[in-house]
Parts: structure tokens; sequence; C-alpha cells
């Protein structure tokens, strides 16, 4: 820092140059990983270590995720460069363990998410030398700054259509039973893509001409598993298996619409995606999205426990999901994450004022309203990451592989029931312009919505239409047919029903000013 | 283009049983720069919000460019450019990125928006603080930050309230500098509580007095009025009725001094020159004469008989001899 700026400048002067945050980050994230990894070790010298392998796994790729985030914030050379080469090992000894046939199969999962964290460690650290521009000093550097995004951008390509391309090969064949590997493969390719446009710029004309044509690719490949997936069904032209959408086509359609619906929000200047793009941007810049997930990896590795304690005790029955999941740690999570995550949404606006500049720029209020609906969904999809990252540890506990089918299911009920409650609360942080009382006001909401769960089962109501009812309104209800592989589409109307009721409702509440 | 960049007409609006604005009528020309006065409640931001059409009218019309406020916001909303009195920022982001965000919600062109917005941050002169969180910035580059998301796409009208409250005087200086180089290819309506700074860069003056528009003037034909300024001491009528007779078809205000001397005003067209006349009829009535000229019709002027209409009728107040009126008039 300049000297004359600590005695000329004012606070925000020096409040600009504090650079504190990012090594804080990477040494959390450091201390996560070695930690987690020894655990892990430890598990498999079979010698005995406070921490378990399933935690020690998750907090290692929580603490990844961390590495990464510093690396896009950190400006120091030699620490970027570190984290380069470090990240292209794990990129390289992942990809060796995923593809060699003598690797067990709990290590190839291990080299998953190895490959994984590796590329997006080096991708982000790449990003970061280019901004840094210590590469402009040197002219191999140069060079290399110059050729890595474009290979980086091929390779990504190029691996995502193959991936893609080999399940659909996979499904049409109906062999199931190796969709671990073009899966990856495919990841790894948006990773790589999602890189490469970070690289070149997300504002430049490259950028956006080749999300849009990863837009109409993704979107298409997603129309395309559906009607080659509804042709089968319908006896027109079938594959060689019995069934083509579950689970190759679902994994395909899955990936698709990541591509295209993410690309389609890295690109478009539409008002709303515009606005989605910046309340990301917000959630994961404030501290509320990391102590949510924090929350939830404590809540959900509570559930995972008792989980596990119940698969070791007893023998249980496919589908064996509900036991981890209707949980009440898991329950309580999303009962008091919810809240948290909406109550800011338009409370915040209304208190600092940025909703009359919003409102006077030429936004329309649903585009508005579109905008901070999306982003908190994803923020709270994100959210339950760990959820899904202590499944992937099962392997590493020497329990019995799973049927993941439900999975399928029950992340599509997740999604409807998250789009009522984020939508519940988004509606009615609009009413106040006080955080807390919007917060209050969504969890008694949630409380509101767990309730039918409860009294379904009360004297006097069990067996009763009335049951009948609360049945069709409560979301546990909604997972618990889901984790059995069933989506019954009248649970899921009145989900999709509160999500649409509230954004109409939160859209009413930003015109009301236009009709006093 | 609409010949005149704004129009309102019999503007209303009411906040349930309080009326905030009451029969407002006026036009803005293109490149003019108006500025808005008007004590605390007066109404000025009422009208700004209905003019960017944040909040709708109770009655009367208002149209920007020709286009309706409340039934074509959206155009409207796509030529103004609007700094709300506190600047409301958001605190996370970074200074380009929130100008990038703005441009985008703005509808800029992509292809041209990057050299675009590197051009309003080098005029609004924001260069060094352009990776600096929104967060940490002072008050001042708070407001130059406010300002250039106003300019964002180039509107033909800018709205900004009170743009220089909170700044110190230096800022002031630079950011009137600023909206007098803005007013030359565009129209400004800005309000303010600071007579000095309005009269320094606007072309016309508006004000409004508890709701209703009690000025509406070009600033060059107001200065074209100067007043006879006349201290004396003796029976106040006497004094009083000399001046009546000798300027009787003009507004006359007189203040009463501490030292027991009269002050009268009177409020003169340009090229009438009674002065020999009153010191003639004064000394025929030995009544004392310590002060006889005159001075330009301030604005300041206009805003106390404005204020004063309904509390003072006919004028007549203790104030020390021989100070000029006050500087800053409201609160």
């Amino acid at each position: 820092m300049d000297p004359q700026k600590l005695v000329n400048g004012g606070p925000s002067d020096l409040l600009a140059e504090d650079r504190s945050l990012p090594p804080t980050i990477g040494s959390c994230g450091a201390v996560m990983v070695m930690v987690g990894l020894f655990a892990v070790a430890m598990h498999f010298a079979e010698r005995a270590f406070p921490v378990g392998p399933a935690v020690g796994l998750v907090g290692a790729l929580l603490g990844f995720l961390l590495l990464v985030v510093h690396a896009l914030l950190e400006r120091g050379e030699i620490i970027l460069l570190s984290y380069l080469g470090l990240g292209a090992v794990l990129l390289v000894a992942g990809l060796v363990a995923l593809v060699n046939p003598r690797v067990p199969m709990d290590v190839r999962a291990l080299g998953t998410g190895g490959a994984l964290a590796g590329l997006a460690l080096a991708l982000a650290s790449s990003r970061s030398l280019g901004l840094s521009g210590t590469t402009g000093r040197d002219p191999s550097r140069r060079l290399a700054a110059l050729w890595a995004p474009r290979l980086i951008g091929i390779l990504g390509a190029g691996g995502a259509l193959l991936g893609i391309l080999w399940l659909f090969a996979l499904s049409e064949r109906g062999e199931f039973s190796h969709l671990g590997l073009p899966t990856t493969l495919s990841l790894l390719g948006l990773v790589a893509g999602l890189g490469y446009l970070g690289l070149v710029g997300f504002g430049s004309d490259t950028a956006n001409r080749l999300g849009w044509i990863a837009c109409f690719v993704g979107l298409g490949l997603a129309l395309a598993v559906l009607a080659r997936s509804g042709l089968h069904a319908w006896g027109v032209w079938k594959a060689q298996g019995t069934t083509h959408f579950i689970p190759g086509g679902w994994i395909i359609l899955a990936l698709s619409l990541l591509v295209g619906l993410g690309a389609f929000a890295l690109v478009s200047d539409s008002p709303a995606v515009v606005i989605f793009r910046r309340e990301m941007a917000s959630f994961f810049l404030s501290p509320i999205a990391y102590f949510v997930m924090m929350a939830f990896a404590l809540g959900t590795w509570t559930s995972y426990s008792l989980f596990l304690d119940r698969l070791a005790d007893r023998q249980v029955l496919e589908p064996i999901l509900g036991n981890y999941v209707i949980e009440l740690f898991i329950v309580l999570c999303v009962l008091f994450g919810v809240p948290l995550l909406t109550m800011r949404l338009l409370s915040e606006e209304k208190r600092s004022g940025t909703l009359e500049v919003l409102l006077t720029a030429p936004v329309d209020e649903l585009s508005i309203v579109l905008g901070k609906f999306f982003a908190a969904l994803v923020t709270y999809l994100i959210i339950w990451m760990p959820f899904g990252l202590y499944l992937l540890t099962l392997p590493v506990t020497n329990q019995p592989g799973f049927d993941y089918r439900p999975l399928l299911s029950y992340s599509v009920a997740l999604v409807v029931s998250g789009a009522g409650f984020i939508a519940l609360g988004l509606a009615l942080s609009s009413l106040s312009s006080n955080q807390l009382i919007s917060g209050a006001l969504t969890l008694t909401a949630m409380i509101l919505l767990l309730a039918p769960y409860i009294l379904q089962f009360r004297q006097g109501i069990e067996g009763t239409p009335w049951s009948t009812v609360l049945q069709h309104v409560s979301f546990l209800n909604l997972w618990e047919s889901s984790l059995e592989g069933k989506l019954v589409p009248r649970q899921l109307v009145f989900h999709l029903s509160l999500a649409v009721l509230s954004l109409f409702a939160a859209t009413k509440v930003l015109e009301a000013r236009r009709w006093q | 283009m609409a010949d005149q960049m704004v129009e309102v007409n019999r503007l209303t609006k009411h906040f349930g049983q309080v009326l905030a604005l009451s029969d407002v009528t006026f036009s803005l020309q293109n490149n003019e720069i108006v500025g808005l006065l008007g004590n605390n409640g007066a109404g000025k931001s009422t009208l700004m919000r209905i003019l960017t059409t944040y909040l709708p009218a109770t009655s009367g019309t208002a149209r920007v460019d020709g286009f309706d406020v409340l039934n074509q916001s959206m155009e409207v909303r796509r030529r103004i450019g609007y700094l709300p009195e506190n600047i409301p920022l958001y605190p996370e982001m970074r200074v380009e990125e929130y100008l990038g965000y703005r441009a985008q919600l703005k509808g800029m062109d992509r292809s041209t928006r990057r050299g675009q917005i590197d051009a309003i941050i080098d005029r609004c002169r924001i260069s060094g603080v352009r990776r600096r969180l929104l967060g940490t910035l002072s008050k001042g580059y708070r407001q130059r930050v406010g300002l250039a998301d106003a300019l964002l796409a180039n509107p033909r009208l800018l709205i900004l309230d009170e743009p220089t409250d909170g700044l110190d005087p230096g800022q002031k200086q630079d950011a009137l500098a600023l909206l007098k180089d803005l007013g030359r290819d565009r129209t400004i309506l800005f309000s303010s509580h600071l007579l000095v700074e309005v009269e320094a860069i606007v072309d016309r003056v508006l004000i409004l007095r508890r709701g209703h528009l009690a000025f509406n003037q070009r600033l060059e034909t107001l200065e074209r009025d100067q007043i006879l300024l006349v201290e004396s001491r003796g029976e106040p009528n006497a004094v009083i009725g000399v001046l009546k007779g000798l300027v009787p078809q003009h507004p006359l205000q007189t203040l009463a001094l501490e030292d027991g001397w009269l002050e009268c005003s009177v409020r003169l067209p340009e090229g009438l020159d009674p002065r020999s006349e009153v010191a003639r009829a004064l000394h025929e009535r030995s009544l004392p004469l310590r002060r006889l000229d005159f001075r330009r019709r301030t604005l300041q002027d206009r805003w106390n008989e404005i204020n004063n209409a309904e509390a003072l009728p006919g004028g007549g107040a203790r104030r020390p001899a021989g100070n000029d009126l006050p500087h800053a008039v409201g609160g």
C-alpha cells in the first residue's frame, strides 16, 4: 500500500487496500483439505482418527471450494502459480484414476471429485494470473495466456460433447452400469467451458457468441432427449433397453439443461436475467449463503450419521434414502434456511432505496420478481450440495451400493417444493422494509407448511378426507413419495401453485405503489 | 422529439389526507437547466417521483418528451436519468460492476456499452475508484457514481434530487460545474436548498411552497428587476408616504432595523431611477437619509417574498442593521 495514502487517505482508502480476506479464505480451505484428506487416508489405513472418512471427504471438497474462491480473489503470483500446478496435478491424477480399470470403484469416485476440483482450481488461478498482469512480462507466459484458454475451451467443448454422446449411446444400448465415466467427462467439459468463458471475459463478444451457441445446443439436446425418450416410450422407435429416460436420458436432460440454461443466464441481456446475475453475485459476496450452507452441511451430517447407524444396525430395504432425508435436522435446516435466504430479497432494496432506482429504470416489476426468485432458488439448490456430497462418500464408508434412481425423482420434488418456499419468502419480503419482520413472517409460513404433515396423523383427522387434503399440501409427503420413486402430480400441483401465486402477489405488491 | 421536454398540467397528488402537490403547471424546454426550490415538505421529491414514473399523480397530467408518465412509463424511463436524494447504491458491488449492471438494465447496446461506460467514468471523474467497492466510497464519490448511473444511455432529461446535499464546498463547486457542462446537451431538473448554487448555473427557477407552484420564471428576466434601498429614520408612515407618493405602482417592503432606522425596499423595473426625487422629498420633510442605492433583485429576494407572503403581510421584522439578507433559506 502507498504510504502516502496512510497519511493523506481517509478510511475508504484504507478499507480499499484491505487484502486480508482472500488469504483467510485460502487458509481455512487449506486446513479443511488437509484434515479431510488425512481422515480419508487414516480410514483406508484402518487407523482411528477423530474425524470420520465421510465428514473428512466432504470437508475436503468444501475446502477445495474455498481454495477456488481464494484463487479467484488472490493477486499474488507465487500463490497463483502454486494453485495452477496443484490443480493440474489433481486433474491428471483424477483422470488417470477414472480411466484405469484396475482402480477400485471407491477410489474412482474420489478421482471424479479430484479431477473436478483440480480443473476448477487451475482455471480460477489462470484467470487471476491474467488479471494480475504478471503474464505480460514473460514471452512464454504471454503465449501460455493466449493459447491456454483456447486449448481449455476446445478440450472442454469436446469433452462435454463426447460425454453426452456417450451417454446417448449407452441409453440406446440399455447399458446403465457405466454411466459414471461419461457423466464425469461431461461435467469436466462443462467446468472447462465455463473456465474458458471466464478467461476470455464473460462480457466479451467471443464469450457472448459462444454462450449463445452453447445455449441453443444445450436446449436442443434437451428437446432431443425428451423426443427420443417419448418415441421409445410410445413404441415408435425403441432402444435396446426397457427404458430410455431412466436413468440415462434423465442425466442427459439434466446436463443439457445445465448447459442451455446456464449459458443463457451468462449471456442474455434480458432484465430478469441481468437481475438474476446480480442477485447470484450478491448472495455469494455476502456471508449469508455460506452460513446457510455451513448450517445445511452440519444438519445434513447429523442426519447422515443417524442414517449410517440405521444401515449398520438393521437391514434397510430399498429405497433407503427416505431414512436419510426425512429427518428432523434436515427439516429444521429448510425451515430456518429459507427465511435467511429470502428475507433480504426485497426488504433490503426497499430500506436502502435501491428499489426506487430499479423501478425508474426501464424494467418491469415482473422481471425484478423473476430475477430475484430464480437467483434465490438456484442458491437454495446449491446449498443442498452437502447432502449430495455425503451420499457420494457412502462407498468410502464401506456401505454397500444403493439404488440412486429415487434421487432423480427426489431432485424434481426438491426443485418444485423449493420453488414454493422461495416464492413465498419473496412475496413476504415485499411486504416490509425490515428484514427481520420479513424473516419472521417467512418462518411462520414455513411452520404452517410443515403443520399438515403432523396434523394428518392426529386422531380425528387420520382416515378422513381432511387427511387426504393435508397429504396433498404437505411437502414432506411430496419428499417421501419422490424418495420411493413416485412423482404424484396432485402433490406437485400445490407447490407449483404456491410458487405461481406468490410470485403474482409479489409483483402486485411492487405495482401497488402506482395505485396510491 | 417533442417541442418541450417536460409538460406538466394541473398536477395534483394526495397522500391520504395530505396534499403534497396542488394544481402544478409548468413546462421545461429542451437543453434547459432548471432549479427546483422549496422548503422541506414542499413537494419537490414528490414531483420528481411522479416525473420519473415511480409514483402516480392523483390528477393532472405529466409528459416527458411527449410520453405520458402514467400510460407510457417505459418510454419515459428510457429517456430519463434519475438520481434520488440519498444516492442508493449496492455496497457490495464495485463501481464499474455497478455501472455495467445498470447499463444492461437500461438496454444499452452490448457493442458500444463498454466504451460509453468508460467515457462516462472519465467525465464524472471516477476513474481512480472504478475498482472500489461502493460501500467504501465517500459521499462525494457516491454522488459522482450516482450521477454516472443517471448519465448511462445518454438520457435527454436528468432529474437530480438534491445532488449537492452533504458535499463539502469544493465538491459542491465540482458538482455544479459538471452539471453546467452536462446542461449543454440535455435538460436538467435538479432540486436544492441553497439559492446561491441554483442561481450559479440555472436558466429557470421553479419554487414550490406547500405543494403549490409559487414561482416559475427564467433567471434572466428576474435579474432585469432592481431594488431601490432607502434607509431613513423618523415616523415610519412619513417615510412610507414619501416613497408611495413617488413610486406608487411598485411593491414596497419595510424592515425595522435594530438601531432604530427603517429600511425600505422598492422593486422597480430596469431603467427607472427615482433616487434624486427620493432624496429631495426626504430632505424637504426633514427625514434623515443614511442609504440610497440600487441592487439587483436576486432569487433570495423572490424567495423571501414567497415565504413571507402570509407571515409578514406588509413587511416588518427586527434584524441587525447593515447585514446582507440570509444566504441560505430553508432546512
